[in-house]
């Protein structure tokens, strides 16, 4: 009977142990390998073969069924240009050049990493190739003009870039092409 | 510390490695089939049924990250007995795509709207042993694995355009080829 309690309390310590460490090793070690590019970050290997183990869990955690790179480009940011965390305590303002992708969108979300409540209905700005101008969005609590994603009381924020059949140079170049820029405006 | 004690140790560190791999491995795969589940449960599709989302809001909370863009439909497939059958009205005026995944998250199959000359497509999902079966002018599909998801995506460039993707949506049909 010893035995069999000390065999249970080695397998329960052994679990907890491994269960853990696996979290914490999805949680912080998942994004190793991603590319980085100022505030945003990208993974080609997302919805591949190509996939490690661990970057598989921490996709599956935050981004499950993405598909493969010949399809789509995912970028994400959780901080600004300045490393400052996206959070609804601040307005940030997005903007930049065209991006070269047959259709493109930024999407806000919350911690719970899905959308963010507000009565407008307003999760993401999306553009076609067709738009050759600029563009400036605003992300924050209260209402702005133009362009404005609600952040609602979220603590933290997490942006995801989606670049529909981009061209060649996001894949031969995802840490050094042209990406919308992230600046924090008002902070109190 | 006597001989005792470091062989416990040593059998809690070998064992807390093989939980470690374990989870890490099975973990997507959880993910995938909670999923796969979720269409049943909460829509009351069944395997090889195809369950329509309405645009997604902050109220969908089925799968993390959803795209407000897209229009999205899904099927939890399982073609161990049959092949499945899929087809569908491809429209020409905004991105549509078709991609398959099994239960470790790869992304097996991917096809979009540019890739398809005609304005429908056929698609035969068939199993990782199954006969390839022949029928005119249809993609034939092998699936890593016997059960997975397929989902469809439909561009929505227009808000007021979302009940013309509907109807796109609604003449997708899937059936298992007997």
């Amino acid at each position: 009977m010893k035995k069999v309690f000390i065999a249970i309390v080695i397998i329960f310590i052994s679990f907890v142990l491994g269960a853990g460490s696996a979290y914490l090793a999805i949680t912080y070690l998942g994004d190793a390998g991603w590319v980085k590019n100022g505030a945003w970050k990208t993974n080609l290997t997302l919805g591949s073969e190509e996939a490690g183990m661990y970057t598989r869990a921490y996709v599956a955690l935050h981004a499950l069924l993405s598909l493969r790179r010949s399809q789509t480009i995912y970028y994400y940011a959780e901080i600004d240009d300045l490393g400052n965390p996206l959070t609804s305590d601040c307005v940030f303002r997005i903007e930049g050049e065209p991006l070269n992708a047959r259709w493109w969108s930024i999407t806000a979300y919350g911690d719970d990493q899905f959308l963010i409540p507000n009565e407008e209905g307003r999760y993401s700005f999306n553009q076609g190739i067709s738009n050759t101008g600029g563009y400036v969005i605003y992300l924050s609590r209260m209402p702005q003009e133009g362009n404005w994603l609600p952040t609602g009381d979220e603590k933290r924020l997490f942006l995801c870039l989606r670049l529909y059949n981009p061209a060649d140079e996001y894949y031969d170049h995802p840490e050094a092409v042209k990406l919308p820029r992230i600046i924090r405006k008002e902070c109190p | 510390m006597n001989k005792k004690w470091i062989s416990i140790a040593f059998i809690i560190f070998v064992l807390a490695i093989l939980f470690h791999i374990l989870v890490v491995r099975y973990f997507p795969r959880m993910l995938m089939i909670g999923a796969a589940l979720r269409i049943k449960d909460t829509f009351g599709v069944e395997k090889n049924e195809i369950l329509h989302n309405e645009p997604v809001n902050a109220e969908s909370k089925k799968i993390v990250m959803p795209s407000p863009d897209l229009l999205y439909s899904g099927i939890s497939f399982d073609v161990e007995k049959y092949p499945l059958v899929i087809e569908a009205p491809v429209p020409k005026n905004t991105y549509w795509s078709v991609s398959m995944y099994d239960y470790d998250t790869n992304n097996f199959f991917v096809i979009d709207d540019r890739d398809i000359p005609t304005d429908e497509i056929v698609v035969i999902l068939i199993g990782p042993d199954a006969a390839v079966p022949h029928r005119d002018g249809a993609i034939v599909v092998r699936a890593p694995a016997n059960q997975g998801i397929i989902l469809f995506r439909m561009f929505i460039s227009d808000r007021n355009k979302i009940a013309e993707l509907e109807e796109y949506q609604k003449k997708i049909t899937c059936r298992p080829l007997k």
